[in-house]
């Protein structure tokens, strides 16, 4: 007998209900539920403790019911982990051991894996056959010698028993409240020892036993009591049943009856072992090995419960699905073609799976392959039957040697443009330091000059510059001519996009139909070809994700700023992970392909152009300009014969003039963006480059030129993408309530990968947190010292609670707590000071920490745990009853994670703000905290909501509309920190939303701060008041 | 504020031990949670009964080895496995030179502490007997309020701050369920009240009472000694008791015969010989234990 699958398949119940035996397909019940199980076990000197989550899905057939048990380990996983509590992470190289039962009502047998159906059928059944309460309310108490209990090798008393069932209504449904109790009977083990054992159950279903909504068992035994050396042993068992949201599908809290008998299971303690902490001896040890009592306790539990219940309190078996046992009809030879033709799909997943990772491996190392590598990868293609795919490649190949020449071809126009108009730039110039110089006559000669020079070579400035225009232009062409050409490559590549939908859509039609089946190992299989088909999508998906080359690509696309290809990419990961997983994962093979090409070609080119183009026609216009007023004056002198010309020309000149305050502003900030990103490329690309400056007059072109034509996403296809999600997510809610259980895989999986994506940003996060911390707490200990120098009375008023934040865990009863734990409140003084720290202590022990410092040096996690809502939930639900029993189901520790909860709030809402969005920290002096928000560009409408808070509570929010003037706000404070919260409401019309707040009194930090957010950004400044 | 009957089912008797004039005792004390009158002065951990002043003299109580007169006192006398407490109303309680007067109640600890007086909330106390307490209970309930109005008076003025400490339930009802059913076992309880405060003398009383009770095959009073550690420790409720009382006949059958009330130390700390059977002794919380019998 397998202690572990015993304990395991204590959890649920069969019905009596009777029906005919003839062959029945279709079930006439059918519950499925999750059920949270933990369970602990201790000799007396170590304690083993488990806790797990188990699917539980029953269906009766007339006389028969299969209940059947996974343990949700990833392989057919019906809810996500991190729907139950957030911090539970997906760990796929747990495949434990799944169970299905089969319960005959007329013989009252068991059928399946015999390490259970074994000594139901032999030892249990004839004690419920005998003994049984049936099916109304009933009590009963027995004796049962321990060789009448498959117990081998314990010599002892029999046990007796007290079983009990009655049924109670709740809330309009009637339940069962099933216990059994076995008093204090003794035995001497295998090894000789003497027990005394003694235990209490209770269980609570649905009247027919479907549905195991609690259930509580607890084995307690003195061993070798009297003797020195003795010890308790105990063995303790829990579950509840929870819903899609991990709620309780029955709230004790409101059934008192049901409260009532499961708290009378868990009366008085287990004497745990860490009351008892110290290394066994020699003999011990051998004691420990002996499992007598915990086979007894598992015995005990099985007679007590099915006996008092009248059904085996364990699922009915049939041992088909997992061991190839006894199948009896025509369901499995079913599963098995079904099983067949789902391998076979799978194989054309693994192909278009290889497929896919071959092309996309081809697009990103073409950069570096030579012409011959080339047509070697075309020739493997091609022998592939791939002729469509070898062809797209040499395209490329092709179109990338043209391209290659575009961005020289670009340079050199720029550099006969620049040569041309350098006679004018240094004329410029030199008029410039003339008119510095104060020689405005010189000045003005020289401007003269200058464009009487650019006048008589306007034809030929102007031809220049539409070369440049047009190199732009070929750059642009030939990006986009690869863009098409790769998403053919892959995009299109049936190979790679027709075998995987189709295969896919196989897999899951054929997977529906085993879910229909009973047959449960058939539909792991299932499962199983699903997995595949997430690998095989998900993995080629997620490489362009993980190749290094590309992440700087996409960071850097980000960080200029020049498109939307960057966030693109991440929205497009994020939407493959979460959304439709065929079609999300394809289009994330695209994107990253073509926004490679695009990084290529594009960026310095594409953007150097785009500004020589535009410089280049703003040169063309200015001269016109001076032109039209030649012409202007020369008709003023009364060449009255131009009248028509004058008037043409007038209109002009007042069109010029309107535009020209407008296109002068646009033109010095968009210079400025330009000027600073061809700065930080050219320093980067070129060791030492000298970074080209233009003139600060230049008016640039209309400001709505066409900006380069990718093929991005249209709206549709991301409305698509997003409509494919929000089905995805429905289809993943409703499965739960019709109990299909495969609807639900492909969600799941989508879910997981978004979770590990999170994990990684996570990780990312934590790492960055942890390098301010540091910094933070180098600040923290320096203020603390100054704090000090100016605060004599402080150790008055603290005496060595700050510095020496020691505690007395234990009660001086000399089990003290071992290890390590942090001390010193220092770093946290000022905020302390106007914290009221009895609260704080007082929570800081309620949430499980041994001191407040401790609990303040973990104060990332408490404000991971605060802002967890699934955490926040569970911290908030009932326990499933009172007692210590378990980790999850006590009361006990839902307090612990309220005071958790609690915590974190007050630290979110304190201390442990962070600036950001280019904020930095800053302290004033005095308790009135005084700003000016300015917006230091063009003002342009930008629209901000700021909120000032300080612990936990709103102080101040108004809307502002930014002005260069400047608006003055004051708001007043207490002594700790503030937070300032600025929210982008708009961009106003010249993008992103940016503003400079003055601070006043500031005693460190900068005292002027700038931010720059897009519209429903937020911005953090984090205010430490009257330091 | 009942606490569960079940909680002390296997607390057996007399915490308290009341003496003096039975006549007048047993006409002016009325038990609460239907426990029935309190008898000649038993009063199990947990329950209470209410002290009514009879006629006009003075009564007197032995609690804890002391003595303490009751001058037209109404109280609410009441114990918890820690103290044992007379919560006035009216009248005074007064022993040796500490008084209490309304609003305050008299508390006695064990090991032979010094008895003090602490303040109690008479307004929860009085909540405690509904709307409608029994007709002999009006007086004293009334009594209550009146404390309570001047109290009200003291809470607002800050002089007073409600707290969530229990006389009857310190630590809450289950930690008090847990402790009754070690600590408020009757020979505990008899051992811990009986003024003895030396620690040595206090092992010594726990060995001879030990070792008395297997030479007499009492197996509920040598249970009631042996260490709870095995048994559950803090809490010895949902069955740890009987595993005990299970152990103690097991030991009486094994060694009643060679056992000897008489007493010696033995080799070693915590080592006792009571005829040819050696007792080991075991600190358990504020008490000690039999860990032992071989």
């Amino acid at each position: 007998m397998r202690l572990h699958q015993i304990s395991t398949v204590f959890m649920a119940a069969v019905t009596f209900i009777g029906a005919s035996a003839a062959a029945i397909t279709r079930p006439e019940e059918r519950q499925s539920y999750e059920a949270y199980f933990t369970r602990e076990m201790s000799n007396g000197f170590t304690l083993f403790s488990e806790k797990k989550r188990m699917l539980v899905v029953r269906e009766r057939y007339g006389d028969e019911a299969v209940t059947m048990y996974d343990e949700v380990n990833g392989a057919t996983g019906l809810q996500s982990p991190k729907q139950s509590h957030g911090y539970d992470l997906w760990n796929p190289e747990e495949h434990l051991i799944d169970y299905a039962y089969r319960y005959d009502y007329a013989n009252k047998r068991m059928y399946g894996p015999e390490a259970f159906t074994l000594y139901f059928n032999t030892y249990v059944r004839p004690l419920m056959l005998k003994h049984g309460t049936g099916a109304g309310p009933s009590s009963a108490r027995f004796s049962v010698p321990l060789a009448q209990m498959g117990l081998p090798g314990l010599k002892g008393d029999a046990a007796t028993f007290v079983v009990s069932k009655r049924y109670e209504t709740f809330e309009g449904r009637r339940y069962a409240l099933v216990s059994f109790e076995v008093p204090a009977f003794t035995y001497l083990s295998a090894r000789g020892e003497r027990l005394v054992h003694w235990a209490n159950g209770a269980t609570i279903t649905d009247e027919g036993g479907g549905v195991t909504y609690y259930l509580a068992v607890r084995h307690r035994a003195a061993a070798g009591a009297g003797k020195t050396g003795a010890r308790p042993m105990y063995s303790e068992q829990a579950s509840y049943a929870v819903d899609v949201d991990g709620r309780a599908l029955l709230d004790l809290r409101r059934f008192p009856a049901g409260k009532a008998l499961m708290g009378s299971s868990l009366k008085g303690e287990t004497g745990r072992p860490d009351h008892h902490v110290r290394m066994p001896t020699d003999a011990e040890f051998a004691t420990m090995m002996d499992r007598s009592f915990f086979a007894a306790a598992t015995g005990l539990t099985a007679i007590g419960l099915s006996v008092a219940e009248g059904s085996p309190n364990a699922p009915g078996g049939t041992s088909a699905a997992t061991n190839g046992g006894n199948q009896g009809d025509g369901n499995m030879v079913r599963a098995a073609e079904n099983a067949a033709a789902i391998a076979a799909q799978r194989r054309k997943i693994e192909e278009a799976k290889k497929v896919a990772q071959q092309l996309a491996g081809y697009v990103q190392d073409l950069p570096g392959m030579s012409p011959q590598q080339v047509q070697q990868a075309a020739n493997t293609l091609k022998s592939q039957g791939l002729v469509a795919e070898a062809n797209n490649l040499l395209r490329i190949d092709s179109l990338r040697n043209v391209a290659k020449g575009a961005p020289q071809a670009l340079e050199n126009a720029k550099a006969a443009y620049d040569a041309l108009n350098k006679t004018y730039v240094n004329t410029i110039r030199l008029a410039q330091e003339a008119r510095e110089l104060g020689n405005s006559e010189l000045a003005n000669f020289l401007h003269k000059q200058a464009w009487a020079w650019r006048t008589e070579n306007a034809e030929a400035l102007s031809a220049a510059a539409n070369r440049v225009k047009q190199a732009s232009e070929t750059v642009k062409s030939i990006g986009s001519r690869l863009q098409g050409a790769v998403l053919d490559l892959i995009g299109n590549s049936s190979a790679a996009q027709d075998a995987v939908a189709t295969a896919g859509s196989k897999v899951r039609t054929g997977s529906r139909v085993l879910g229909g089946l009973w047959a449960f190992g058939t539909l792991l299989n299932g499962a199983e070809a699903a997995e595949n088909l997430y690998d095989a999508l998900g993995l080629s998906g997620m490489n362009p994700g993980r190749n290094e080359d590309f992440a700087k690509w996409e960071a850097r696309y980000i960080e200029k700023g020049g498109s939307n290809i960057g966030w693109d990419l991440l929205d497009l990961t994020l939407t493959g992970a979460s959304g439709d997983v065929v079609n999300g994962i394809l289009n994330t093979i695209r994107i990253p392909s073509k926004s490679a090409t695009d990084l290529l070609f594009s960026y310095t080119g594409m953007k150097q152009g785009q500004y020589d183009a535009a410089a280049a026609e703003a040169d063309l216009r200015l001269i016109k300009h001076r032109q039209f007023k030649q012409i202007y004056g020369k008709i003023k002198g009364g060449l009255s014969d131009a009248q028509d010309d004058l008037q043409r020309i007038e209109d002009s000149l007042k069109n010029f003039d309107r535009d020209t305050e407008r296109l002068r502003e646009y033109s010095r900030k968009r210079s400025e963006e330009i000027r600073e990103a061809i700065r930080r490329q050219n320093e980067r690309t070129k060791a030492g480059g000298q970074v080209e400056e233009f003139e600060e007059d230049y008016d640039l072109p209309d400001p709505n030129i066409p900006g380069p034509k990718y093929p991005t996403l249209t709206k549709e296809q991301r409305d698509a993408i997003s409509k494919r999600a929000k089905e995805r997510k429905a289809a993943k809610e409703g499965f739960r309530s019709e109990g299909d259980a495969l609807e639900g895989i492909f969600a799941e999986f989508d879910e997981l990968e978004s979770e590990r994506i999170r994990k990684e940003e996570l990780e990312f996060q934590m790492a960055e947190l942890a390098i301010l911390t540091a910094a933070r707490r180098l600040k923290d200990r320096e203020a603390w010292e100054r704090m000090k120098a100016r605060h004599p009375d402080l150790d008055e008023l603290f005496g060595d609670f700050i510095e020496n934040n020691m505690f007395d865990y234990g009660g001086g009863t000399g089990r003290g707590l071992s290890g390590t734990v942090a001390t010193d409140l220092s770093p946290y003084a000022e905020w302390l000071l106007g914290q009221d720290i009895d609260r704080l202590n007082a929570l800081a022990r309620a949430a499980g920490y041994p001191n407040l410092a401790s609990a303040l040096n973990d104060w990332r996690n408490l404000t991971k745990k605060a802002g967890d809502d699934k955490f926040r939930q569970w911290a908030f639900e009932m326990g499933a009853f009172s007692g210590t029993i378990g980790q999850w189901a006590s009361e006990q520790q839902h307090e612990l994670a309220r005071a958790q909860v609690l915590l974190g709030d007050l630290l979110n809402n304190s201390r442990f703000i962070e600036s950001t969005a280019g904020l930095t920290d800053l302290a004033i002096s005095g308790t009135t905290l005084s700003t000016i928000f300015r917006d230091f560009g063009l003002e342009d409408g930008d629209v901000i909501e700021i909120t000032i808070q300080q612990l936990g509570r709103v102080l101040f929010t108004q809307t502002l509309t930014l002005r260069n003037a400047g608006t003055a706000i004051e708001t007043n404070m207490r002594r700790g920190v503030g937070v300032v919260n600025i929210k982008a409401l708009n961009e106003g019309f010249a993008s992103p939303n940016t503003a400079e707040i003055t601070i006043n009194n500031v005693t460190d930090g900068d005292s002027v701060q700038q931010y720059s957010l897009r519209t429903g950004e937020n911005a953090t400044l984090r205010v430490q008041v009257g330091r | 504020m009942r606490l569960s009957a079940a909680v002390f089912s296997f607390a057996a008797t007399l915490l308290l031990f009341l003496s003096g004039p039975s006549r007048a005792l047993a006409a002016s004390t009325y038990a609460l949670d239907g426990s029935g009158h309190p008898g000649p002065g038993a009063l199990r951990p947990g329950e209470r009964f209410v002290q009514l002043p009879s006629g006009s003299g003075v009564e007197t109580l032995s609690i804890a080895g002391r003595t303490v007169e009751l001058n037209g006192a109404s109280a609410l006398i009441g114990s918890s496995s820690d103290a044992v407490f007379i919560a006035v109303a009216s009248g005074e309680a007064r022993t040796g030179g500490l008084g209490a007067g309304p609003g305050e109640a008299l508390m006695f600890q064990p090991y032979g502490q010094e008895p003090s007086v602490v303040d109690f909330d008479a307004e929860r106390m009085a909540a405690m007997f509904g709307p409608r307490p029994p007709n002999v209970l009006q007086p004293f309930v009334s009594a209550l309020m009146s404390v309570a109005d001047d109290q009200s008076l003291g809470i607002f003025l800050g002089m007073y701050q409600r707290s969530l400490f229990d006389l009857q339930t310190p630590g809450g009802s289950r930690v008090e369920g847990g402790r009754a059913s070690v600590m408020g076992a009757p020979e505990v309880a008899r051992i811990r009240y009986s003024g003895a405060s030396n620690p040595d003398q206090i092992e010594e009383m726990v060995v001879a009472r030990a070792a008395a009770a297997l030479s007499y095959r009492d197996a509920n009073t040598l249970a009631q000694l042996l260490d709870p550690t095995p048994f559950g420790g803090d809490d010895l409720n949902g069955g740890g008791q009987e595993a005990r009382l299970v152990v103690a006949r097991q030991l009486i059958a094994d060694f009643s015969g060679v056992a000897s009330g008489d007493v010696r130390r033995g080799a070693g700390e915590g080592v006792w010989r009571a005829g040819s059977v050696t007792m080991r002794t075991r600190p358990f919380s504020d008490f000690i234990f039999i860990s032992s019998v071989e």
